[in-house]
């Protein structure tokens, strides 16, 4: 009776979260931030407390001090209140050490022991993994070591994409995360799928009667999936040059977009049924033989240009490139899903950076009507201007239709219009962020919005036969200029079968 | 008699000239009607920044009802409300109309000419003072929903009479002051999260409420309600602290206690936007921001349909 769900959320258990990584950047921007506005929102129960693990040397006060000035630089949309700090910051505590060091986790399950009687945090704990991905194994087995994988209350671990560089080295990972924790355990995070227009695919979908009918093969024509950068690697060079678009983007978030936007409906709302139906489409997309990957995939890189009246460097000239790299900062590739839904409907997905807008949009292109019986020319227009319905994630979230009406006046002209839901419009509210949706969910146990093994694995077979396929051949690099929307070779894909990009 | 088709005209004409004055054009957004009941007591200035502020959440056509013994006829005015989002290249507007007249009931037959087909309509009752007249029965007739806020009145036993009425007409009726209490009740909600403690809940043998100001205020008898439901054996002490009454927008509710003898629960809020709990020893402390009309009205706005926690708390909160 407690609850009242018409006003406010059911209250989170008492928990400690240890983050590996304190001092990095993801904790300073999006972390530390995050759980403060989660406070301020009183989201958080009085028994919370938040362990810092770093290998710099620090005191508990320390690392209070360095929080607070990371929380009053990034925290957006909210005041920062010193008093609600002040109470926030006496749950926070560090400890100093090196994720390889096995006696770092017997310090840690002292300090975890400690806290525990200070704030009544009930023997819960949430671990999590925001270090270099070659120290995610080598952590999990020092909890392992220490016994900290078990406790006297829940014990759960997040890790942060990238899970893994292939098929065989996330397997690798997640053998090395499941000798010590249960597959229900851990939470893989993709904080796409934390963004509420992501979520609000779901609710388009299965919260209305009138579209699913339409959203299958007989009434699709193809759909694409867009999320563009205008920017460049800005600094993240040396990552970038080993990740790529392809493995940035696609073969995580996007495929996890189109998992959501293309699955069957789950039986009901809850964290298996939907994980399994995600996990189902992905394991039904078609993957490519060495052939066809490279008839349906395309790379690009961006070169240097002038933008705005300054020389912005190409990517070989980014920080920490190298001047030969073959790294594609543009990925464009067609998919097909085999299963009754969508055979012979291509997925087309591009991501890339140096593109003239930040943008990222689902759109589905329905096949035309059957017959043009309007003035003549009716039947170009309908070809050149589909139906189309536009799921927006980002920046402007929302979902517009575009379909046909009459022109004002005599005769029937036709012309093409959109009709427009605005997210923030409609909802003016603040969104959380999706860092304060994940890791709400993760101290309630909610995993529907985090990845599972099953659904990493089957991801990584759909881009393997694309990345082995280019790390065969070498590439004509840069192939696009900043500011366009990618190389040619993008557009041919699409051509082959008779569709061409749409203008995001 | 106002003509509400001419009132439409009017609006429609709006739209246009706003539409072609943008190079983007506009964007018309819409989730219900909004119909506010305001006096020649109440400022409308005040009610135009709170409907202003609570667009963005809930675009609405607004329909400002303002009864003026001033004037000779009713008069009625229409505008459109744009705002542009932040990073967005179009405006998003939404439409207000403003109707005055003498005696309410004059416009009647125009407000059902304007309501917004198929959506939802709230009525929303400013002044108390005509909450309770017979005008009000048939604009609560249109609505499904009708708000009020019984927190301004100086003892609870002013609130019963007017929200009796109001309850005997088919709209669900919200009292903002119940709105106001949605903190607390979310804070003793995560005081007793887990079943160990349910169980302390329902074995709670006093429950104290302390506030500032004369008279019981409606949101001490609300909470006392809610907790009576939540916890049935516990003895419900009420007691004024301060006679003086608080700055607007803090709450007269000062401390809340719920003991037993193997358990104690307290909240306290001093004068400030902060609140101390203490949890068998466990201190914290969260936020209670001021709350604003617009503030209270997002929430409420929110809630469609039945609402059991009001309905159970209203009956057990006043005298039998």
């Amino acid at each position: 009776m407690l609850e009242d769900p018409l006003r406010y959320d059911a209250p989170v258990d008492p928990a400690a979260i240890v983050i590996f990584g304190a001092t990095g950047d993801l904790t300073r921007r999006k972390l530390l931030p995050a759980l403060f506005r989660l406070a301020y929102e009183r989201r958080l129960p009085a028994g919370f407390a938040v362990v810092g693990v770093s290998r710099t040397a620090m005191s508990d006060d320390a690392f209070r001090e360095r929080m607070r000035d990371a929380v009053a630089q990034f925290l957006e949309d909210t005041p920062f209140d010193e008093e609600l700090w002040a109470g926030f910051a006496r749950g926070l505590f560090y400890l100093s050490g090196d994720v390889q060091d096995k006696n770092l986790y017997s310090r840690l399950k002292q300090k975890l022991e400690e806290v525990d009687r200070e704030r009544q945090t009930a023997g819960n704990a949430l671990f999590y993994l925001s270090t270099q991905p070659s120290h995610y194994a080598p952590a999990a087995a020092g909890l392992g070591g220490a016994g900290l994988q078990q406790g006297a209350g829940w014990r759960r671990l997040i890790v942060e994409k990238p899970f893994g560089h292939d098929g065989p080295s996330a397997a690798a990972l997640n053998r090395g995360l499941r000798e010590v924790f249960n597959e229900d355990q851990i939470y893989r995070i993709d904080h796409y799928l934390g963004k509420e227009t992501v979520q609000n695919i779901l609710a388009f979908r299965f919260g209305n009667g009138i579209f699913e009918p339409l959203w299958n093969r007989r009434y699709v024509s193809h759909v694409q999936i867009t999320a563009a950068e205008s920017i460049g690697v800005e600094g993240r060079g040396a990552y970038y040059q080993e990740a790529g678009a392809l493995r940035d983007m696609i073969q995580n978030h996007l495929l996890q977009v189109m998992a959501t936007m293309a699955m069957e409906p789950p039986a009901a709302y809850e964290p298996d049924a939907v994980r399994d139906e995600r996990a189902k489409l992905l394991r039904a997309i078609r993957v490519w033989t060495p052939a066809e990957a490279a008839e349906n995939a395309v790379a690009g890189q961006y070169g240097p240009a002038r933008i705005g009246g300054a020389d912005v460097p190409g990517f070989r000239e980014e920080p920490g490139v190298d001047p030969e790299a073959q790294t594609g900062t543009y990925a464009a590739i067609t998919l097909e899903v085999d299963n009754w839904r969508w055979a012979g409907v291509p997925f087309y997905i591009r991501s890339g950076k140096r593109l003239p807008k930040r943008v990222t949009d689902v759109a589905i292109q329905f096949n035309r009507a059957p017959l043009a019986m309007f003035e003549a020319g009716a039947g170009r227009m309908q070809e050149t201007y589909p139906n189309l319905l536009v799921l927006r994630i980002q920046p402007e979230e929302g979902i517009s239709l575009r379909f046909f009406s009459k022109q004002p006046g005599s005769g029937m002209r036709l012309r093409p219009v959109t009709m427009d839901f605005n997210y923030g419009a409609s909802f003016g509210a603040r969104s959380p962020s999706a860092y304060e949706t994940l890791l709400l969910d993760a101290l309630k146990g909610d995993a529907t919005l985090y990845t599972r093994q099953d659904m990493v694995e089957a991801s990584w077979a759909v881009v393997a036969p694309v990345l082995e396929h280019w790390s065969s051949v070498k590439h004509d690099f840069p192939n696009y200029a900043a500011g366009t929307w990618g190389p040619e070779a993008s557009g041919r894909l699409l051509a082959r079968r008779g569709h061409e990009w749409r203008m995001p | 008699m106002l003509d509400a088709g001419q009132v439409l005209k009017d609006l429609d004409a709006l739209w246009r000239t706003t539409g072609k004055h943008e190079g983007a054009g506009v964007l018309r957004a819409c989730a219900m009607t909004m119909l506010v009941v305001t006096g020649e007591e109440t400022d409308s200035g005040d009610a135009a920044e709170t409907l202003a502020a609570l667009t963005r959440e809930h675009p609405s056509r607004l329909v400002l009802l303002r009864q003026s013994a001033a004037l000779s006829r009713p008069e009625a005015r229409a505008n459109v409300q744009c705002w542009m989002p932040f990073g967005g290249r179009q405006q998003i507007c939404s439409e207000q109309i403003e109707m005055e007249s003498p005696a309410l009931g004059e416009l009647l037959p125009a407000v059902r000419g304007v309501l917004v087909a198929d959506l939802p309509v709230v009525l929303w009752c400013r002044d108390l003072t005509l909450a309770a007249g017979a005008e009000m029965r048939e604009l609560a007739a249109l609505a499904g929903k009708v708000i009020v806020d019984t927190a301004g009145l100086r003892d609870a036993a002013e609130a019963w009479p007017l929200l009796d009425r109001l309850r005997a007409g088919r709209a669900a009726v919200a009292d903002l002051a119940w709105t106001r209490i949605t903190r607390w009740r979310e804070t003793v909600q995560q005081a007793f999260r887990s079943p160990a403690c349910r169980e302390k809940l329902r074995a709670l043998e006093r429950v104290e409420l302390r506030w500032a100001g004369e008279g019981t205020p409606t949101t001490v008898t609300y909470l006392a309600g809610w907790l009576r439901w939540l916890a049935p054996r516990a003895a419900v002490q009420l007691a004024c602290i301060d006679p003086r009454m608080p700055s607007r927008g803090m709450g007269r509710i000062r401390e809340l206690r719920l003991a037993s003898p193997d358990f104690d629960v307290r909240l306290r809020r001093p004068e400030g936007v902060g609140v101390a709990i203490e949890i068998e020893g466990l201190a914290a402390r969260v936020l209670f921001p001021r709350l604003d009309a617009a503030a209270l009205l997002r929430e409420e706005l929110g809630v469609f349909g039945p609402d059991e926690h009001y309905e159970q708390a209203l009956t057990r909160s006043r005298p039998s």
